[in-house]
């Protein structure tokens, strides 16, 4: 379970940056967003949010809306962007690293052979 | 749970951080309340989807741990160096108070650095939050017992004393007789009946007292318990 938490926090501040990248979002909207394809508890975005803004990948402004509170957008800096392109990367390689862990592992369940070539190409 | 149990149970997790900061983070959340009930939520179920407040506060606490670096790998990584990297106080002066559009000073600009100096680490976080909510669940608890156990304690006095007074009332009739009192047989027999009620009272005190004592015990080794539990 620990795990699980875990990976999905991980990986929420890359959902984040992506989002942002498309157009400025406030933290409810993304919260939405990325509950719509990730169950994860909202409240989890507002750390991952306050610590970009702390790490400058992103700065944020206030628009008044015509009902409810004003809405706190988001917007990327170029540095956010930079390393927003470096997440998407080592995302893209870790998951096509564990997707091919997991295949191999279920082929040669136990096969000695196959362990040892995972460990020549990692 | 309720949109004011949740913020509240989220300041208590975030007393360690900066009043501006706390109520900055606050607000966020009370906006997220407010954007969610727009849509026709309830606030049981959006606390329900933030989850548990507490351990969002220890996951806020933790931000004071990172200094501003454009790289230092996948995010969650940040999580791992430990308070021995902390930049000296005096470096985390950039920090901008939020001055926007009038709402609420609550509300940042976006770039300030809100970096504490001394932060004790997100373990550290976590331990410290449960503290507090530990003894301060201890202090509510107590509002409410110890008035009960002070009031139990005066009712056992009021019938200890109207025991003794009871078995004492043939003895001040005896010198009231002797200071040259009229006797009448009514009221003998009224002392005899009230020296009776004191016998019994006696032996309901005895077991009244004893099992009232364990009760008080068991309160008190319970404050003792939670102090020592949570430390």
């Amino acid at each position: 379970m620990k795990e699980i938490i875990q990976f999905k926090k991980g990986v929420l501040g890359l959902c984040v940056m992506v989002l942002i990248n498309q157009r400025d979002r406030y933290g409810f909207e993304l919260a939405q967003q990325i509950s719509k394809h990730v169950e994860i508890a909202e409240g989890a975005l507002y750390p991952v949010l306050r610590r970009m803004v702390g790490d400058g990948h992103c700065t944020t402004y206030l628009q008044e809306s015509t009902e409810g509170p004003p809405r706190k957008y988001y917007k990327l800096t170029p540095a956010g962007k930079a390393y927003m392109n470096e997440l998407v990367s080592e995302w893209e390689s870790f998951v096509s690293g564990v997707a091919t862990l997991l295949a191999e592992a279920v082929d040669g369940d136990a096969d000695v052979s196959s362990e040892v070539n995972l460990e020549a190409n990692p | 749970m309720h949109k004011e149990y949740f913020l509240l149970k989220l300041k208590l997790g975030l007393l360690p951080l900066p009043e501006e900061d706390r109520n900055e983070i606050l607000a966020e959340y009370d906006a997220h309340f407010e954007f969610g009930k727009q849509q026709g939520r309830t606030e049981e179920e959006i606390a329900k989807e933030l989850g548990d407040p507490e351990e969002l506060a220890v996951e806020l606490l933790g931000d004071r741990d990172e200094k501003p670096s454009f790289s230092n790998g996948p995010m969650n990584a940040a999580h791992m160096n430990g308070s021995n990297e902390m930049p000296p106080p005096w470096q985390e002066m950039n920090h901008q108070p939020g001055m926007q559009h009038g709402y609420d000073s609550r509300w940042d600009n976006g770039q300030g650095n809100h970096s504490m100096p001394y932060p004790p680490g997100p373990e550290a976080g976590a331990i410290r939050s449960r503290t507090v909510f530990g003894i301060i669940g201890v202090i509510f608890a107590s509002i409410l017992i110890v008035p009960f156990l002070i009031a139990g304690w005066g009712v056992c006095i009021g019938i200890g004393g109207a025991a003794i007074s009871f078995l004492v009332s043939p003895l001040l009739y005896v010198v009231k007789l002797a200071l040259g009192g009229v006797f009448y047989g009514a009221e003998m027999s009224l002392i005899v009946l009230a020296f009776g009620i004191g016998i019994f009272l006696t032996q309901v005190m005895v077991a009244l007292f004893r099992n009232y004592a364990r009760l008080n015990m068991s309160y008190i080794r319970w404050v003792a318990h939670v102090g020592r539990e949570r430390r």
